[in-house]
């Protein structure tokens, strides 16, 4: 199975390399975003140190969806979707791969918007970057695992291209709250319980919804 | 007493409608139904005791 | 063929709406600092219990059809999200109106509020989904894993919520006869939902043989 895990995500990483689909519109849309949020934040620094969390978490969530909506695109429009479901592979590894993948995604979304917020909002995200980086990793982990799961469910009617954001938002309430409070903390230098308890938070969040979408994932996709 | 007023408005209105969409619903299959019967009677009799 | 619940539940409905209004205004006091505004407090109680009861029925009775696969289930699921959805948005709404009574806000990020929100939001979204789905049994398969989804999601929007607030304000102690009078509300409105609910299912059921027959029929001609 982990070749075949492989295989799957050196696929669709490679695919992305060459084609460029879904990726530059991800990161521009990211930019765009996370300019306009920081215009419309023209505040004292100690405000803005107690809002940036939120406001990169959103900006994290809305280009993401971008990312996590095309999971399937590319075999669905190729007609490989098919093809793909009746080569000998489960859809545990299927969906782990989709997963892996979109996680990629994100991290590579995250190397350009946290600098960014940082450059724009004056507020030291990069000063202690190991507490950021554990809490995007989990936020990632998170998010890839509802949006991969939730993607396989909107890519089936009609109405996939809207659907996805409206499915996936509420779900990621909790992990969107998590983050964005470990990030303000993390900000102030404050790695206390109430730290650690949000970082559990999302750690919880990440292990309930990967294992949901290792369950549910071939009622999702079958045919 | 506005806002007391205001609330079971909004709640009995908002119930009704789905009241009314229900009955509308009810209606419908009634009629359906009536239709399936007044089909069933049409059909000579051989054909009713196969189905 | 239509069955009893379809002829008794407006009787059921108007007796149980009856007893609940007769308890709200005669059996619960005033009270000191709100007045009538604070009655609002026994229709948000019963419609939010009710919003938060109907999606736990609606993730079980998904995962007993992804288990079954019988859409016997997927009936109880769809009614279970339609009175869920309407339970949901009308306790945002009494609740808002509360909040303006209470502390001269339209809204606040109570934990309570907060989950009813985003309950509201999964049940809107799930409805969405299913229209744009045709074939009932995928319909069905993709609304089970939605309703699982998010019953699993609750209990995390519950726990972060309380955390990002503090500890949300104690209830406010009430009087032995608005007890009851809450108590009488909260028993009288479930009933009245759980008819429409059983109401629902029974459409659903009937709809859905009538498709059958009228398949057969196409088949058969």
């Amino acid at each position: 199975m982990v070749k075949k895990l492989y295989w799957m995500i050196a696929k669709d990483l490679l695919s992305e390399c060459r084609s460029l689909r879904v990726w530059p519109a991800m990161l521009l849309l990211g930019v765009v975003v996370a300019m306009m949020f920081a215009m419309q934040a023209d505040l004292p620094p100690e405000r803005l140190r107690q809002i940036v969390g939120g406001l990169l978490w959103l900006t994290i969530f809305f280009a993401g969806t971008l990312a996590l909506d095309r999971s399937f695109a590319a075999e669905r429009e190729d007609g490989c979707w098919k093809g793909l479901l009746c080569y000998p592979i489960s859809p545990t590894c299927v969906y782990l791969a989709k997963l892996a993948v979109n996680v990629v995604a994100l991290a590579a979304l995250e190397c350009v918007l946290i600098p960014l917020f940082a450059l724009l909002t004056d507020v030291p995200l990069l000063a202690h970057p190991g507490p950021i980086i554990a809490v995007a990793v989990l936020g990632d982990l998170g998010l890839a695992a509802v949006g991969t799961l939730l993607s396989a469910v909107a890519n089936t009617g009609r109405q996939s291209s809207y659907l996805l954001p409206l499915l996936v938002l509420p779900a990621v309430v909790p992990l969107v709250l998590g983050a964005a409070e470990a990030t303000r903390l993390a900000v102030e230098y404050d790695f206390g319980p109430a730290w650690w308890r949000w970082v559990q938070l999302l750690a919880g969040f990440a292990v309930v919804f990967i294992t949901a979408g290792i369950v549910l994932f071939e009622f999702a996709v079958e045919e | 007493m506005l806002t007391f007023m205001t609330a079971y408005l909004v709640v009995w209105f908002a119930v009704l409608a789905y009241m009314v969409r229900l009955g509308g619903e009810q209606r419908r299959l009634r009629r359906a139904v009536e239709a399936l019967q007044a089909q069933l009677e049409k059909q000579p009799p051989s054909r009713q005791r196969a189905a | 063929m239509l069955e009893p619940v379809n002829r008794l539940w407006p009787c059921v409905a108007a007796v149980m709406v009856t007893i609940a209004i007769a308890a709200i205004f005669l059996v619960a006091p005033t009270e000191q600092t709100m007045g009538d505004a604070q009655r609002i407090v026994y229709i948000h109680v019963s419609v939010a219990w009710m919003g938060l009861a109907m999606f736990v029925v609606m993730a079980v009775t998904g995962g007993m059809y992804l288990f079954r696969r019988d859409l016997a289930w997927d009936h109880w699921s769809q009614a279970a999200l339609e009175i869920g959805w309407l339970c949901c948005g009308l306790t945002l709404v009494t609740g808002s109106l509360w909040a303006h009574a209470a502390w001269n806000i339209w809204w606040t990020w109570d934990p309570r509020l907060t989950t009813a929100f985003v309950l509201w939001a999964m049940y809107s979204a799930a409805l969405v989904l299913r229209s744009g789905v045709e074939d009932p049994h995928r319909r069905a398969r993709l609304g089970a894993i939605v309703a699982i989804v998010g019953a699993l999601d609750v209990p995390l929007v519950i726990m972060a919520t309380r955390w990002f607030r503090g500890i949300h304000p104690k209830s406010p102690h009430m009087e032995p006869s608005m007890r009851v009078a809450l108590l009488i509300s909260v028993f009288c409105f479930s009933a009245f939902f759980t008819t429409l609910l059983l109401l629902r299912r029974s459409q659903l059921r009937i709809a859905d043989m009538l498709e059958d027959i009228e398949c057969d029929s196409c088949s058969l001609s």
